[in-house]
């Protein structure tokens, strides 16, 4: 599977932007509040149109499509502001991301076929072994919008993983989290990438991204400052004076 | 997909089988076990008039069945459902008096009209939602009622139709016709059961709380709604024509808003979103009734008053009465040991103020 | 020529009336986000309440306008602190709260039907049903008295809003709840207000409109709907739009009753609300009532 690649122009939120994550790695995509990295996010999942120029995922055109069809293709978001769905537990609401491919159909579902099934303890399995891995199982029948707000993450971010989609777009999934749920998500976001995901993360959290980031790209008022790897960016000038101030935050661990 | 199995299986750990699959399998076997009751129930009874209120709540089960599947578990909600029930009712009547046709095809021919009636109505409306649905759905209502009166010889106006049910279904099958309704409606209970039960049913509750969560997803939104719309509809026309065949006669008020309104307070009553509500809605609220029988003018208003204290009280209606008894008891019993417990859920609750 | 007129003057009547409806619908729509489905019911107890105070009673009519007054602010506290309130309070989904007014409205139905019987009900008009001229026009006083009332009723109610505190605080309160909250208006004393407003001019609506229609406890969803149309053509934002487009709906109806049939002119105003819905721009209602934490799916 090759890179997706994204060229952009035009569009308010974002000057012409283009930037390349490549296949298996971990893309960073880093700047100061409103610089337009959610905005990037949304035009390559599809929630927004862009007023010019494409987005290339795995040799495809992927601009213009709705986010359903973005999902097929394998390519999955989390947002910013958890969405629960109010009457589904923890465990329901992970085995959803599973839907999509469970071959399981409207009238198809009537029936107690054997196929559907094992369909669902399928879907089942899947859920718990990825609650489990972000140490959130404990909480598989709970409502999610009675969790606090970073277990909440964590299940916006087992829902993403539930999808099956090998292209992950997390927009700052480590927002919220105390030091236990940061080391869980790392080791997770570590494992996806060995086993050949690719992954594009928005983040605030320095420390946190620049452990586990192949490359870096850094935003400013909707352009592209610096892309490449976490040292190269450090000391880019433009990236340095970009942070003034926020440099010394930044080493914190 | 076997990339996340060979992913995380080493932190599959503690064996931590979910609760919620232990309480399904309990509920399966009363499930089952009423599902055998009902079957044999009509040879218990001692009195038509016990057989008649039997076919009355299997007709309203399958109403309130329907509607939960569009409304409660899709979020379609609909104050003009008794239009499909109409539809079905004077559909067969209409193509067995005034066409002549056999049961074996008018009976199909109505349901179908009514899955079509749904489809056509879904398709401009399925877009709107909270009042703004409410209020088309109940337009409709009273449009396809007024249609009703007023349609002239078809429909027979105010004065309605009569089927000559002898004539149409021979006097075995309308003997045994309670069997047919309640194994009608069995059939449909664990059809529906099944799917809500399913991945596809967790897919319809999700589009039902947040739409665009569930298509990012890849849940077929519009797809989905329309589909259980129609089945709604569908289901209705069925238990319109259980209803005409067992009446024997059909007229426009037995389809009037108010009948609308209570195939959807036996939703809200009964629990929406409940795999049991529409059973349990149409239970009690045809039974309720004859509890207050002598109280009879009063039965209305008690019907209201219900309808207001399950909002208020028991928002899971009555299919949540078990879990809301639990959690009652639960608050009252760490209450009394932990005073600065509900502190602590007053702080986490205002973590994810969007 | 003539008659048509006297369709058009019908039609205003009864049209205004329902303007004033779909005013009632627009106040608390606007305080609290709430459509009250009930609201057509509330007009209803006005005009049985005017069946019994005037009929029954053998109160006059200027003793009777005070006391529906009070019939209608007693009816909006209850329906404010026993329904809308506790599910406010429980943050509960829209759906419920359309349930609720509508079981509102259920209840009100069969109270009403069970003290003044299930059937319409004639109510003396104020004035004397003597004719009176006016060009080529042959009108009832009644008529011509509904429809000032109506406007002046809107009139009064546009001064409350654009000219005194309270009512623009209320304005307010629907633009922004916290940022109101915050700049030390009460809140819930603004919602109750807008209840009342809303409920008192239904009611008073009920009453005004009980001679010509008659006074029935059936009544309540029929009117409610075609108000609701008037109110959805209005744009649900402007006391004055409402009025036009209720007045529209009324004349549209009593053409229809003259030229086609009069069973058919009901549905004409179902089918302009169905229309108006389908067609107006993608606007969807908010899935919750607009507060602090969010709860689980009645």
């Amino acid at each position: 599977m090759s890179g997706v690649s994204k060229k952009f122009g035009g569009l308010h939120a974002l000057d012409e932007v283009s930037f390349t994550a490549r296949s298996g790695e971990l893309t960073a995509l880093i700047g100061p509040n409103g610089a337009g990295k959610t905005t990037m996010f949304n035009c390559i999942s599809g929630s927004h149109s862009l007023t010019a120029g494409e987005v290339y995922f795995d040799g495809r055109l992927l601009t213009g499509m709705r986010p359903a069809q973005v999902l097929r293709h394998g390519l999955a978001r989390t947002f910013q502001l958890v969405r629960p769905f109010e009457g589904l537990t923890v465990l329901e609401t992970v085995m959803t991301s599973g839907h999509w491919r469970s071959g399981q159909t409207f009238w198809g579902a009537m029936l107690p076929t054997p196929g559907s099934l094992r369909s669902e303890k399928r879907l089942r399995a899947e859920a718990m072994q990825t609650l489990a891995a972000l140490g959130v199982d404990h909480l598989a029948d709970q409502h999610v919008h009675q969790l606090p707000y970073g277990q909440q993450r964590l299940v916006e971010i087992a829902k993403v993983l539930t999808t099956g989609a090998d292209t992950l777009l997390l927009d700052e999934p480590a927002a919220g989290l105390h030091a236990t749920e940061l080391e869980a998500l790392s080791h997770v976001l570590i494992d996806i990438r060995q086993a050949g995901r690719t992954i594009l993360m928005v983040e605030h959290n320095m420390a946190f991204l620049m452990s586990l980031a192949d490359r870096v790209v850094v935003l400013d008022f909707g352009r592209k400052l610096a892309e490449g790897t976490p040292d190269e960016v450090n000391a880019n000038q433009d990236v340095i004076d970009a942070y003034l101030g926020k440099g010394g935050e930044s080493a914190k661990s | 997909m076997n990339a996340i199995n060979e992913l995380f299986s080493r932190h599959v750990s503690r064996g931590s089988a979910p609760l919620g699959s232990l309480k399904g399998r309990r509920l399966i076997w009363v499930e089952i076990l009423l599902s055998i009751a009902v079957v044999v129930l009509p040879g218990l009874l001692t009195s038509a008039y016990q057989v008649r209120m039997l076919e009355n709540i299997a007709i309203f089960a399958l109403l309130a069945i329907g509607l939960n599947l569009a409304f409660g578990f899709t979020g379609q909600i609909s104050l003009g459902h008794a239009a499909f029930y109409a539809v079905g009712a004077y559909g067969s009547a209409i193509l067995e008096t005034r066409f002549g046709l056999p049961a074996i095809i008018a009976w199909p021919a109505a349901v179908f009209l009514g899955m079509l009636l749904a489809l056509l109505i879904s398709l401009p409306v399925m877009r709107l939602s909270g009042h703004y649905l409410a209020m088309a759905t109940l337009a409709f209502g009273l449009i396809i009622e007024k249609l009703l009166s007023q349609g002239g010889a078809v429909t027979g106006g105010h004065d309605g139709i009569i089927i000559p049910v002898s004539r149409v279904m021979g006097q075995a099958l309308q003997d045994r016709f309670v069997y047919v309704i309640i194994i009608v409606a069995l059939i449909a209970y664990w059809l529906l059961r099944n799917l809500t039960e399913s991945s596809v049913g967790r897919s319809l509750r999700a589009l039902r709380d947040d739409p665009d969560g569930a298509a990012s997803l890849g849940i077929p939104v519009a797809r989905y709604r329309t589909l259980a719309v129609v089945v709604a509809g569908g289901l209705a026309a069925l238990a319109g024509v259980f209803y005409a065949h067992v009446a024997q006669v059909i007229t426009p008020e037995v389809f009037a808003v108010h009948t609308s309104i209570q195939i959807l307070m036996m939703v809200v009553i009964g629990g929406m979103g409940h795999r049991l509500g529409g059973v349990l809605g149409a239970i009690v609220v045809l039974i309720i009734p004859e509890l207050l029988y002598g109280l009879d003018e009063y039965r209305n208003i008690a019907f209201g008053a219900l309808v207001l204290a399950v909002l208020v009280f028991l928002p899971r209606g009555i299919a949540g009465l078990p879990e809301a008894i639990g959690s009652l008891y639960r608050k009252l019993s760490s209450r009394r040991v932990h005073g600065s417990d509900t502190a602590a859920k007053s702080m986490t609750g205002a973590n994810h103020e969007a | 020529m003539e008659t048509a007129l006297q369709l058009l003057l019908a039609g205003a009547a009864t049209g205004s009336i329902y303007g004033l409806i779909a005013l009632g619908f627009l106040v608390i729509h606007h305080a609290t986000g709430v459509v009250n489905f009930a609201q057509g019911q509330m007009l209803m107890v006005g005009g049985v309440s005017s069946y019994i105070f005037l009929n029954h009673l053998g109160i006059s009519y200027i003793a009777a306008v005070p006391m529906i007054v009070f019939v209608g602010i007693v009816l909006s506290f209850a329906f404010n602190h026993v329904l809308v309130k506790p599910l406010v309070r429980r943050n509960a989904p829209i759906y419920s709260v359309v349930v609720g007014t509508i079981a509102v409205g259920l209840l009100l139905e069969e109270g009403a039907a069970l003290i003044v019987g299930d059937q319409m009900h004639g109510v003396p008009p104020i004035l004397p049903n003597t004719p009176i001229q006016i060009g080529s026009l042959t009108v009832l006083p009644q008529t011509v008295i509904t429809v000032l009332v109506a406007w002046a009723i809107v009139g009064l109610i546009w001064v409350f809003f654009n000219r005194t505190i309270t009512g623009v605080s209320l304005r307010a309160v629907g633009i922004n709840r916290t940022g109101a909250a915050v700049s030390g208006i009460s809140v819930p004393r603004l919602v109750a207000i807008a209840f009342a407003i809303s409920i008192v001019v239904t009611v008073i609506a009920g009453m005004l409109i009980a001679p010509t229609l008659g006074a029935g406890p059936r009544l309540g969803f029929d009117i409610g709907v075609k108000a609701f149309a008037a109110a959805i053509l209005g744009g649900f934002n402007s006391v004055y739009r409402g009025m036009i487009a209720g007045v529209f709906i009324g004349i549209l109806e009593t053409f229809t009753a003259y030229y086609v049939s009069s069973a058919f002119a009901p549905t004409i105003a179902y089918a302009v609300l169905l229309l108006a819905l389908v067609l107006q721009p993608l606007r969807s209602s908010t899935l919750r009532m607009p507060r602090r934490r969010r709860k689980q799916l009645a």
